[in-house]
Parts: C-alpha cells; structure tokens; sequence
C-alpha cells in the first residue's frame, strides 16, 4: 500500500514537471504514469458507469412527472457534456502530456486546429458546465419559493432538445474571443522535447476571463442557494411533521442537495482559477505555486464532472433503489442505510401486515420521528398500495363516491389527486333543479343553483307526520336556494363563467339558464375554452366534460351585440339532451347567423328567436337536416318576426315580389313522421287560431296523397289553395280557422294574401310563412 | 362437474367448477376460444395460466365465486352511477380482514383482471366506503399514504375546495 502511495506521489511530481510545458518549458518525454492514472481512470470508470446507469434511469423515466423537471433534464445533459468532458481530458493528457504516442506524433498532428482543440476544450466544457449549474440554481430557487408558479412549469415543459441545444452554443456565444486569439501549436524545443506552447497574452486573457466568468457565476449561485437554504430552514420550522410526510419535499430536497454540491464544486474551480488569474497577473507563469495549481486541476475538473451522480444517488433513496441492480447501487445503498439505520423491510412488513389500524398508525408515527432525526436520509419506501391502484379500479372506486368524497380523496396524494381530476365526470353528482347565470334579485345579479335541500329527506319525514302538514309541505319548494356571495357585476366575467362550468360538473341540473348575459367575444371565448376543460384543468384541475347532460339549456340572449360564433353553438348543442336556441334581442338589429350554421342550427331541438332571417337554402336544409337525422324528431320554431330581405326574395318562389316582409307570432312544429312532414302551427293566443297542416314530400308519381287523408280535408284545403290562386290580392278572411283541419297545400305555392284587413288576417300570415316554407321544403325535397 | 385447473403466477393449480367460471368474464372468453366446452376436449389437461394472479389471491377469488354461485351476472358497464350499492353481510365479512392491506387491493386488481363484475364492485364499494365520512388526514393514516403535498400546494388545493362551498 505504501509502495502505491509512494508511487502515486512521485508520478504527481512528475506532473508537476510535466505541466510547465503549458508555458514552454519541454521535458523529455515521459514513461506512461500507471500509478497516477490507475487510481484515477477506475475512479472516472466508476463513476462513468454510474452516470451512466443514472442518466439511463432517468431516460426510462422521462414521461413521469418528476423525471420529467426541468432538473432531470439538465441533469441528463449535464451527464452527457460531463462524461464527454472526462473522456476528451483524460485522452488529451495521455496524448500530450504523457505522450503515449511519442512525441514526433504531436508533430504530425499540429494542423487543423487539433492543437487549439487540445486547449480549448477545457474552457468550453467549464463553460457548459457553468451554464448548466446556473440554470439549475435558478431553477431551484424558483421550485422551492414558488412551487405553483407558472414559470417553474413552463421551465419544465421546455423540451430537452432546445435546453441541450442552448448548452451547446451558450460556451461558444461566451467563447468567441478565442477564434482572434493567437493559435496553439505543439513545438519542439532545441533537446527535441516536443509540448504545447500557448502565448503569454492568450494565457493571461484566457485566465481573466475564465475568472470573471465562474467568480460571477459563483456569485449568483451563491446567492440563489442562500435563498433557498432560508426558505428550507422557514419550511423546517414551519411545519415539521409535513415535511418529513411529504415524498415531494423529499425530492425537492434531494435535487436541492445535488445542485448545492454542484455549486461547491463550481467553488473549487473559482478557487482554482482566482488563484491562477493571481499567479499569471504577477508574471509567475512558471511559479512553483502556478505549477502546484495546474497540477491539481484535475481535482476541480472531476469534481464539476462527477458530484452531480454521487450526489444524487447520497441523496435520492429512490435512485438508490432503482440503481440497485448495479453493484455499485447496491454497495452504496447498503452503506446510506446502514448510515440511517433504518430498515426498509420494516416499513414494507408494517404496511404488508394486517396490523390493527393503531398500531399501524403508532408505528408510523416512530417511523416518520425516526426519519426526521436521520435529516438527509431521507427513505421513500413505504407502500402507499391506495396510489399505485390502476386506473380503471380507481374509477370504480370513485364510481361509489360523491363529488364531495372526491374533494378529500384528492388531498391525500398526487395520484389521488390526478385521478380524482380525471375521473371527476365518473363520480356520482349531486342532483340540482336549475343554474342560473344570472339571477336578479334586488338589482344585483348572482350565480344562483337551485338544489335539493340536504336535509329534504329528514325534514319530509317530519312533516309527514300530519296530512294537512304535508300537502303544506308540498307548495313550497322544498329546495335550498344556493346563493353565491358576490355580486356577477363586480366579477370578472370569466370568473364567473369558470364558476358555472364548475358547478355543472358537480351537480346534475336539469336546467341550465343563463339569463341576461352579454353575448359578446368574451363570453364565447371563456365559456367554450371552459366547457371543453383546456383550462380548468390547469386551473381548477377538473374535467368540465359532462356525464350527464342537463335537459334544457335555455339561453336567453337579450343583449346580443355580435354573431354568435360557430364553435360556440356546436359545442353547446351537443353539450345538452334537449338543446333550445332562445334568443331574443331587443334592438331592431335581428339576430343573425352565417349560412354555415345551417348544421349547428339543426342540433337544436328548438329554435325560439324573436327577429331570424330566414328564407335562404341553408336554414331549410338545417330544418330538413334535423329532421331527416332524427326521424321521429321534431323542431319547434317560434320566429316572431321573419325577414324576407329583398336580395333572397328571389329564391322564395311563394313570395311575391312586392311582399317585404311579413311577421307573425306563433309557433310551428315540423315533425318528420315516416315520409311525410307536418306543421303543427299554434298561436300564442291558442284555439281561434289553430291549423294543422301536413304534406309529403315523396315523388309524385309515387303519391296517392287522396287516398292518404281524410277526404273531407282534402277537399276543404284544395278548395283553399285554388281559390286563393284563382283569385290573387284578393282579400281573403278565414272564419272558424280551427275547424278547417288538415290542409293540404303543397301545391299552393302562389298564393298572395292581402293580410291588411278582416279577422283572419294573422290566420293569413301564417298560411303564407307556412305555404312559403313548405314549398321551399318541397322545392329542397326535390332537388 | 367438469373442473378446469387454474395456474396462478406462482405456478399453484387450482381445479375449479366450470360453473363457478362463468362469473368471469376473462376466464370464460379464454375456455370458449380454447374449445374447453367440448365434449372431445380434455379440459383437465389444459390448464389455464393467470400470470397476473398470486396463488393466494386466486384462491380468495375462487373462495367469494364459490359462495356467489349462482348469482346472475352483470353485464355492461352502463349502469345509473347515483344507484347506491349496498355490500352484503358476507362480503363485508369477506373483504375486512384483509382492508387496508395489499390484499385487498390486489384482490380488487385481480377482479378487474379477471373481469369478475360483481366482485370488483362490491370491491371497489368496501373500499369506497373506507373513505367516507374520513378527513385526508385519516385516510393518509389508514391508508399509509405519504403526505406529498407541500404547504403552498395544501393550501392551493384547499382554495380549489372552497369554490363548492
């Protein structure tokens, strides 16, 4: 052993001699130094190994969340740059130092730059390596003062090609004095010793500058982890018993810990390269103290190289375990838990047993006081089997589960945490009457649930008891109205808006009312972003989808300032079992909708707006689209005033040129029974102004449509239809409108109406919307 | 009574009722593609490996199939998520010793390996009930789960909370 020492020793004093050929001074050459190296290269080998086995681990674990940090990422290509670094130093000494090709090969190879490569790769590793621990002490400081901050999770989605990249090129943007510096070249000197020469100024410059960069660097990273060490002691005093629990603390420690190490050994080269700026400042290019240093440069280069896996693996008991199919694992996780004295097949034998729930609570409590005096050996290695379930079992779990079991559930752990976001829709819900956005009371608009009371149950059970109590019990409302405490006119509106979406995945309302609601850009943006759940789940972490539709989605629009956009409307018909389309304006601006809308307005169960255009193609094609989807479906339309707009007057062929418009009040149902449509038109005012109407729409020659109806209606609506078109702009008056029946009048498609007088005027306007619409049904049908 | 010898992961044979295995519906898919119900086939010579079943959880399986032999089985998966599941006597009885335990668990992964509907459910619904009426703190305790979160993000998922009440 002696004998080693000794050896090691004096091949060290070679080096010693040997590295004065930095500054020109030549030596013979050198036998191959076995005892400097040997030590040496099985420690790099080791650790390479190691390294290496860790980077793989890491690699295999990329998708996971914590190997998927920023931290990981730059720890993964820090390896690669350290690994690199290591083997180019390690091969360029034994090339130019020990010279193990001889000295003449150094001669045959001074071109092409591969001397300036054999000097300068020092610098552009150290640089790299720099980078990479500033951006870490960066990254800690941010991760451990704003763990939720939305920059310290935009720095781990950043991808790790881009992070490598720029810890390529960030050493050579700091590196470009050197392309204009002096070159290196190998020379022999008059005894034939063949070195590096470098000139005097390059060597100054490059000292300086070397300097000022880790000095600054050192700097910064020192103040980041000063930070950080306060924040962990504040945290430490704060809550003892929540960080030892915490698995997340306990990682953030870990990696902590590794990039406090990597600072120290960024401390060793500020150390190393202050004191050589301070020997080439004094001319001593040739001390014995420059000499000294350049010889223990080896010490700061494995260091920066090496700390990060040895700490990481001191530090990580998840990395020990993982890595534990290497020896070198195995040997150092035996070392850190004998270190710990702590048993990981105690904690699995204690959760594993079926211990009474005490015990096993009194034992975890000795567990979690012995982990909190071992510090930094921190174990991670209690079955916590609840998280590891898979997912579907967890969903059937959560299947028997209320929302509000859901919301303790998910502070018990991460996992928990994520599958009760994930399978929020899965659980059962609360039912509730309606939601309302808004609710007026007293001039103030509030978000309003109406829900079933809580104690409904209990307290119909009491006042069962008397007959007459209960029919009392019955008028009023046995519902808990559920108020919100803040005023929608002081909220921001995507506040609210977020706050209904929420509340329809908590609760299964047959209605949801939004009611007096600005339509504009915001309030689609906002509703359709949160509806499809993009950001509530960053935000709120749920899934908006619902599993149960609400019935009816009344939407009552009485300021719409803008068209409605398309995405919008799609996503809310199909959001809803029974969609209705209520939109009114109270402007004499009239609702407006795009032509390709026309498949949108056909998800609408009904369509119910007081000022539509209508009259072109598209909304026939809507209606017949609707209709022909769901065959025994039906639309109800209530259109209080339709525009017929003097451009589209020329596709409506019922419509006389010098008909402007024509409006009425009521409501017509289109319904789609085996091949024939019927309009079922109802007035507001109700019986003096009822007429069912039906029509086919087969190919004639294929129709016997006398043979199909009553022929005494037949003949009544024929009779219609031909003396309205043999007598045109005549005044006509319907008496008794409901006893006419059915008509038919698909043929009637000329028909003027002068609706200025008699009593049977809003009788005639909506035989002519309805003779107008038909026909354009019939003309589509044909087409 | 035609038997059909079920091979756990740990190599343990288990001769079973052919009836009992209706209960499942992954055991009864692999005996009708490997033509186990024909007379020609010698189904004691074709044993069926479940490698992703212990021996002694297979064994607690067979034992609840045994009892609820019999009972229809449920099929599809879209029942009313609001209809309350009530765990019978004997199931309860069954499934407590091993609660809070890995067996349990593996019990409940079993069944939905298996495919096993009832089981998973009254399963699933012991488990559920484990939660009820529990703080996070409590379940953390019986559960043995670590607590993972930091102070800010309690706090963050606390005011998540608040937005229900």
């Amino acid at each position: 052993m002696n004998h080693v020492i000794l050896s090691f020793i004096r091949d060290l004093t070679i080096s010693r001699r040997i590295v004065r050929l930095w500054s020109m001074e030549f030596t013979q050459s050198m036998p191959f130094r076995v005892s400097y190296w040997a030590p040496l290269c099985t420690f790099a080998l080791v650790s390479i190994a190691l390294y290496v086995r860790l980077l793989f681990l890491i690699y295999k674990r990329r998708r996971t969340q914590q190997y998927s940090s920023f931290f990981y990422k730059m720890f993964f290509i820090g390896g690669l740059f350290d690994i690199l670094s290591v083997i180019w130093y390690i091969l360029a000494q034994w090339v130019y130092v020990d010279q193990i090709f001889g000295s003449s090969f150094l001669l045959t190879i001074n071109y092409d730059n591969i001397p300036n490569m054999c000097y300068y790769y020092v610098y552009y590793f150290l640089y790299a390596q720099i980078f990479i621990i500033l951006l870490v002490s960066a990254n800690r400081l941010v991760a451990i003062h704003f763990p939720l901050s939305r920059l310290l999770s935009s720095c781990d989605s950043f991808p790790i090609l881009f992070l490598f990249l720029f810890t390529l090129l960030f050493p050579i943007l700091i590196t470009l004095h050197f392309f204009w510096q002096p070159p290196i070249e190998f020379r022999a000197n008059a005894a034939g010793a063949v070195g590096r020469w470098v000139h005097p100024d390059t060597t100054k410059a490059n000292a300086i500058h070397a300097m000022c960069v880790v000095v600054l660097s050192t700097i910064f990273s020192a103040l980041c982890y000063l930070s950080v060490m306060r924040k962990l002691a504040q945290l430490n005093s704060k809550n003892k018993t929540d960080r030892n629990h915490s698995r997340k603390w306990r990682q953030e420690l870990s990696i902590t810990i590794v990039g406090f190490a990597t600072f120290l050994a960024l401390c060793s080269a500020t150390a190393y390269f202050s004191a050589s700026y301070v020997a080439v400042m004094n001319n001593n290019n040739n001390s014995t103290l420059l000499e000294t240093l350049r010889s223990l440069n080896i010490i700061h280069y494995f260091a920066m190289a090496f700390v990060n896996p040895w700490a990481l693996l001191v530090t990580s008991a998840t990395m020990r375990k993982r890595s534990n199919n290497s020896l070198l694992g195995s040997i150092v996780d035996s070392a850190a838990r004998k270190n710990a004295s702590y048993s990981a097949n105690a904690d699995e034998a204690l959760v594993n047993s079926h211990a009474p729930p005490s015990d096993r609570r009194k034992l975890s409590r000795d567990n979690s006081q012995r982990s909190h005096d071992l510090h930094l050996q921190l174990p991670d290695i209690v079955k916590d089997y609840i998280s590891r379930l898979p997912e579907d079992c967890a969903r059937e779990i959560f299947k028997c589960l209320n929302i509000h079991h859901l919301d303790v559930l998910k502070c018990t752990s991460q996992r928990l945490h994520y599958l009760s976001s994930v399978f929020r829709n899965s659980v059962q819900k609360a039912n509730a009457i309606e939601l309302e956005v808004f609710k007026t009371i007293n001039g103030d608009r509030f978000v309003d649930l109406v829900r079933e009371a809580p104690f409904l149950s209990e307290c119909f059970m009491h006042e069962s008891s008397g007959a007459s109590q209960m029919i009392e019990y019955d008028r009023v409302k046995p519902y808990d109205l559920w108020m919100l405490d803040y005023k929608a006119s002081n909220a921001d509106m995507s506040l609210i808006i977020r706050r209904a979406a929420f509340l329809m995945s908590r609760y299964r309302c047959d209605v949801v009312r939004f009611t007096s609601v600005l339509i504009d850009d915001n309030f689609v943006t906002e509703f359709s972003r949160v509806w499809q759940g993009k950001s509530m789940k960053r935000l709120l972490m749920l899934n908006l989808l619902l599993s149960a539709k609400p019935t009816v989605l009344h939407l009552d629009a009485r300021a719409i300032i803008k068209e409605i956009d398309e995405p919008f409307l799609r996503s809310y018909a199909q959001a809803v079992t029974g969609p209705q389309l209520f939109a009114r304006s109270p402007t004499k601006k009239p609702f407006t909708v795009s032509e390709s809308f026309s498949t949108i307005l056909s998800s609408f169960d009904s369509l119910v707006m007081d000022r539509l255009q209508v009259g072109a193609d598209w909304i026939m094609s809507a209606i017949l689209n609707r209709l022909k989807r769901r065959r025994s479906g039906s639309i109800s339309c209530a259109i209080t005033s339709v525009i017929y707009r003097p451009e589209i007057v020329d596709r409506v062929e019922s419509v006389d040129s010098d008909v402007e418009y024509v409006s009425f009040e009521g409501r017509c149902v289109l319904r789609l029974k085996d091949t024939e449509f019927y309009a079922d038109i109802k007035t507001t005012e109700g019986k003096p102004c009822r007429l069912h109407v039906n029509f086919s729409i087969r190919a004639k020659e294929n129709v016997t449509p006398r043979q199909e109806a009553p022929i005494s209606d037949i003949d009544v609506s024929d009779a219609i239809a031909h003396r309205c078109a043999e007598y045109p702009g005549k005044d006509t008056q319907f008496c008794n409108v409901h006893d006419i029946g059915p008509a038919r009048i698909g043929f009637a498609r000329s028909i003027k109406v002068d609706t200025s007088t008699g009593s049977g005027s809003r009788v005639s306007k909506i035989f002519l919307i309805i003779s107008t619409i038909i026909a354009s049904l019939m003309r589509y049908a044909n087409t | 009574m035609v038997l059909i010898t079920l091979v756990s992961s740990d190599e343990q044979n288990f001769p079973v009722e052919r009836e009992l295995l209706k209960q499942s519906g992954t055991i009864e898919t692999l005996i009708v593609n490997m033509n186990l119900d024909d007379e020609d086939t010698d189904a004691a010579a074709m044993p069926i490996p479940l490698p992703n079943v212990k021996g002694d959880v297979l064994e607690k399986v067979i034992q609840w199939m045994e009892h609820h032999k019999g009972d229809p089985v449920k099929e599809g998966d879209n029942e009313d998520n609001n209809a309350e599941i009530v765990v019978p006597q004997w199931d309860d009885d069954f499934f407590k010793p091993a609660m809070y335990g890995s067996k349990h668990l593996e019990l409940t992964v079993a069944a939905s390996y298996l495919d096993i509907k009832n089981l998973l459910t009254l399963s699933c619904k012991a488990i559920s009930n484990t939660f009820k009426g529990k703080t996070g703190p409590q379940i953390r305790e019986e559960w043995g789960v670590p607590n993972e979160f930091t102070p800010e993000e309690e706090e963050a998922i606390r005011k998540e909370n608040e937005w229900s009440e």
